[in-house]
């Protein structure tokens, strides 16, 4: 006989009946155990209905365990018979009750039959190379694991930790060089026959025996001995998620896994009725083993272990909502700019903005009054609402909304200390934070009051007071965002500089020089307002300009660097 | 979670419980089917009154979803509504004509209701107008969901409400019982929503849509919550809290992923929003029996009740789940 299979099955006893039939009736041998925790009239009507047919044969029922050498044994008992039965088998593969054939079995047998000699198991060294994803790797040989860990999982983890803290360090047997790989394997009988009599079998199982998960390297270790051929991969498709536990496989990955380029996979839910009625078919026509898209069905399932472990970057749901130390991370979808004071040198800043570079600028997002977009229409995309009051419930949510709902642009907007402050907090905190600020920017303000009243001075005061705390904060240990610093003077004396800042602070790559200026505010006077603030008590960094800004010669001026605070 | 604090939910569980199982007397059976419920069933649990209209296409729904058994509270209704829930073979009725509100807004007699019949099944709460949509609900039954969800040890399953509404007045969306409402009233909000965490339940409080800026606007914290957990393994000592938002134990409301990433999630599609609406608001009124005083349904009269257009010119059509999360209301997690 040229094929014989090994299936481990523990549930779902009526979908393995029909995939013992269909690789009977395809003239394969069928060794199978069937796990003793299954109910026992659901094992006898398995084991009645094949009674009569001489392809297939059943083992002694044992209680198996995830990650427990009682799943190897199982597996060696169930090939112990089937080379009694068959001695000149050619290849035998071991499978589970929930694998199906994405191949005809035809197909299957001519492909091994141009790889006679060859077994085909998944076997990489411990030493070498890391197979294991997450959780032990040497470990699992060096270490005892005396209990379970689905039903001890505290003393399984307190084992571990003492074993470690006492340095215990098992005698691994000379012959042994640990492996690992798939649990799912197609050996030749030949290598299976050398394994399972192995001379120093007795050694081997009472050493595995303590092993953690040997399923997935007692063959793959004992193989390297007694093999001619090893192609290290599994023919059978399974698929691990962040939890350790194989994706399922529905109706809707039919096409996906055709495309494959393994001969079965796992695991498929019971409930499947399209795949195992196309997929056991009799009369299969062959599916091609084309390269084109054999990596579709990989590509899907790492896809969804990214959107698990970290997708969602910039939105919430009912399945998302990242706090604590991942609080800061992955709450808005990218980058955006927020240009603190700009709107007070230039009136105009929003449309020039717009007009000058491919972001959409907003006017001031989180004014007291009103909510500026960059549309001018009361609402925005994603049916946001421009109510002032729901805004301030949750404005920084506001802010995270404007962003997700126009991920596919790049964002901007102003903001000062007259707007609603609640957001500013959780501003500074976000990497995605790109923050302008001109120090001292609302003395022009004071150049629209054309004199000095009695309450400026004290407005003034509010302000800086405002202002001082504001750029404390941006000095806080937690400040995330990238903030770049100008001061009033420097502005006055180089406006292009921070213009072309504004402009690229969002680009990789620098802008071309700028062309057409926005209008700056009337600078006549601006002298005396700050004399008339310094007069009236103020401390203020900024001093009277040398000559009005309308007649500097930019060329002239040394240039400033903005100081970048991170 | 200090001992004390985890001591204090607890107490408050058993009062629930003890709470429901008193109301649960106020319920007397119309139709009993319950022993048609075999293992590994899913069943269905609502409550319900003057809704006949809408339970044609309710019952056409998720009987192709793959829920197994119906368990219907009926709350007085009078046009119909129980005669057709007792002509039906998959569904158990409980009548009652005592007060909606004193009962917990209907939760005391649902959770009462779990206790006796939903233990160690998968059920669902919803209510006759909302939709359960999760990742892959074209293409696999809620057998399939169930069953991944068993296997990676969950017992609870989020959602997120999505209010949807028609393009035009609410009184002109016509509505006919088998039509499927999420075709009538068929747009939606696509990024309007606000997302908080209720620290002593632990679970989200999800707030925003087209009610809060339609009806919420000048009370933006009043608007409902929009988060729901509709989907739980039911245990005995289970109870919700408020409506389906919340639950006890505590770890039910864990539904989502907190260290980054998301879990897979869905949404529940709510379609409120049909011409039968306004005369809906005006005896809900009369009657004086929900929440919070019915301020919900004072905002709703005082906005010209059917009359109100709630569509913008940001609206979405309603097409899919893919479409849902796309735009990022749900996710499928590693649930591929």
């Amino acid at each position: 006989m040229e094929l014989g299979f090994v299936i481990l099955a523990h549930e779902n006893l009526h979908r393995v009946g029909a995939l013992v039939e269909y690789l009977a009736n395809q003239n394969c041998a069928v060794s199978l155990h069937i796990d003793a925790h299954t109910p026992i009239d659901a094992s006898n009507e398995l084991r009645d209905r094949f009674k009569a047919n001489k392809h297939v044969m059943f083992t002694d029922s044992i209680h198996c365990e995830w990650g427990r050498f009682s799943l190897v044994q199982a597996s060696l008992s169930a090939a112990e018979l089937l080379l009694q039965r068959h001695p000149n088998i050619g290849h035998v593969a071991l499978i589970s009750g929930s694998c199906l054939p994405i191949r005809p079995i035809k197909q299957f047998k001519h492909f091994l039959s141009r790889h006679k000699a060859t077994d085909f198991i998944q076997s990489v060294s411990v030493e070498k190379d890391k197979w294991v994803q997450d959780g032990l790797n040497e470990e699992r040989f060096t270490l005892f694991f005396p209990v379970s860990w689905k039903r001890h999982r505290y003393t399984f983890d307190k084992l571990v930790q003492a074993q470690r803290l006492f340095g215990v360090n098992r005698q691994i047997p000379i012959h042994i060089e640990p492996h690992t790989g798939s649990q799912w394997w197609c050996l030749t009988g030949h290598t299976l026959r050398a394994i399972v009599n192995d001379p120093n079998r007795g050694v081997n199982d009472s050493y595995f025996k303590h092993c953690w998960i040997p399923d997935e390297s007692y063959f793959q270790t004992l193989v390297r001995n007694h093999s001619e051929r090893i192609e290290s991969r599994s023919l059978t498709f399974a698929k691990f998620d962040a939890q350790g536990k194989p994706f399922i496989l529905y109706d809707d990955h039919l096409d996906a896994i055709s495309k494959s380029d393994a001969f079965f996979v796992r695991k498929v839910w019971a409930g499947a009725d399209e795949m195992y009625a196309q997929l056991l078919a009799e009369n299969r026509d062959k599916v091609p083993m084309s390269k084109v898209g054999a990596k579709s069905i990989d590509e899907h399932f790492e896809l969804a272990i990214e959107r698990r472990t970290s997708g969602g970057v910039g939105y919430f749901n009912a399945g998302r909502f990242p706090g604590g130390h991942a609080g800061s991370l992955g709450q808005t979808v990218a980058p955006f700019a927020v240009h603190y004071g700009l709107n007070d040198l230039y009136p105009d800043i929003t449309e020039w903005l717009c007009k000058s570079s491919d972001m959409v600028c907003h006017g001031h997002l989180f004014h007291r009054q009103k909510v500026e977009f960059a549309t001018g229409a009361k609402n925005f995309l994603g049916g946001l609402d421009g109510n002032v009051k729901i805004r301030n419930r949750n404005p920084y949510g506001f802010l995270q909304n404007i962003l997700w709902n126009d991920r596919t642009n790049k964002h901007s907007f102003q903001f000062d200390l007259r707007d609603h402050q609640a957001v500013r907090t959780r501003l500074i905190q976000d990497h995605n934070a790109r923050i302008i600020v001109i120090r001292e920017g609302w003395i022009l303000k004071f150049l629209a009051a054309k004199k000095l009243g009695k309450d400026v001075p004290s407005y003034a005061r509010q302000l800086q007071d405002m202002e001082r705390a504001f750029l404390l904060e941006l000095e806080q240990q937690d400040t995330r965002a990238q903030i770049t610093m100008f001061n009033l003077q420097e502005v006055l004396e180089n406006p292009r500089d921070i213009l072309t800042c504004a402009l690229g602070i969002l680009d990789d790559v620098a802008k071309p020089a700028l062309i057409d200026m926005p209008k700056m505010v009337d600078l006549q006077g601006v002298n005396k307002a700050i004399r008339d603030l310094k007069n009236a008590g103020l401390t203020l960094e900024t001093v009277a300009l040398v000559k009005s800004a309308g007649e500097k010669r930019s060329g002239e001026m040394p240039r400033s660097t903005p100081k970048l605070v991170q | 979670m200090k001992f004390w604090d985890q001591y204090r939910l607890r107490l408050e569980r058993k009062r629930r419980r003890a709470r429901s199982l008193r109301k649960r007397r106020e319920l007397t059976p119309a139709a009993l089917n319950v022993s048609k419920i075999q293992k590994n069933d899913v069943i269905l649990f609502s409550t319900l009154r003057n809704e006949k209209i809408r339970l044609p296409f309710f019952f056409e729904y998720y009987r192709k979803m793959g829920v197994n058994h119906f368990c219907l509270v009926d709350n007085g209704s009078d046009d119909g509504t129980l005669e057709y829930l007792i002509s039906q073979p998959d569904v158990s009725v409980w009548h009652t004509t005592r007060s909606y509100k004193r009962a917990g807004f209907g939760m005391d007699w649902l959770n009462g209701l779990l206790g006796a019949y939903a233990v160690g099944h998968w059920c669902l709460i919803v209510d006759v107008d909302e939709f359960f949509v999760y990742p892959h609900c074209d293409t696999r039954p809620i057998q399939a969901l169930t069953h991944w969800l068993d296997q990676s040890s969950t017992r609870s399953f989020g959602t997120q409400l999505v209010d949807t509404y028609p393009k035009g007045k609410i009184s002109e969306a016509h509505y006919r019982p088998g039509d499927n409402p999420m075709t009538v009233s068929d747009h939606f909000d696509a990024g309007n929503y606000y997302y908080e965490r209720n620290r002593k339940y632990g679970n989200l409080w999800i707030q925003g849509g087209a009610r809060q800026r339609g009806f919420f606007a000048g009370r933006p914290a009043f608007a409902p919550a929009l988060n729901k957990i509709p989907l739980v393994k039911w245990k005995r000592g289970n109870v919700f809290v408020s409506s389906t938002h919340n639950l006890l134990p505590r770890s039910l409301n864990l539904v989502y992923a907190h260290n980054g990433g998301q879990r897979a999630s869905g949404c529940l599609v709510h379609t409120k929003f049909l011409e039968m609406f306004s005369t809906k608001t005006k005896e809900e009124l009369a009657r004086k029996q929900h929440y919070a005083a019915s301020r919900e349904y004072n905002s709703y009269s005082k906005h010209r009740g059917g009359k109100h257009d709630l569509w913008n010119g940001q609206s979405v059509k309603y097409k899919d789940w893919r479409q849902l999360e796309t735009l990022g209301l749900m996710s499928s997690g590693d649930w591929a």
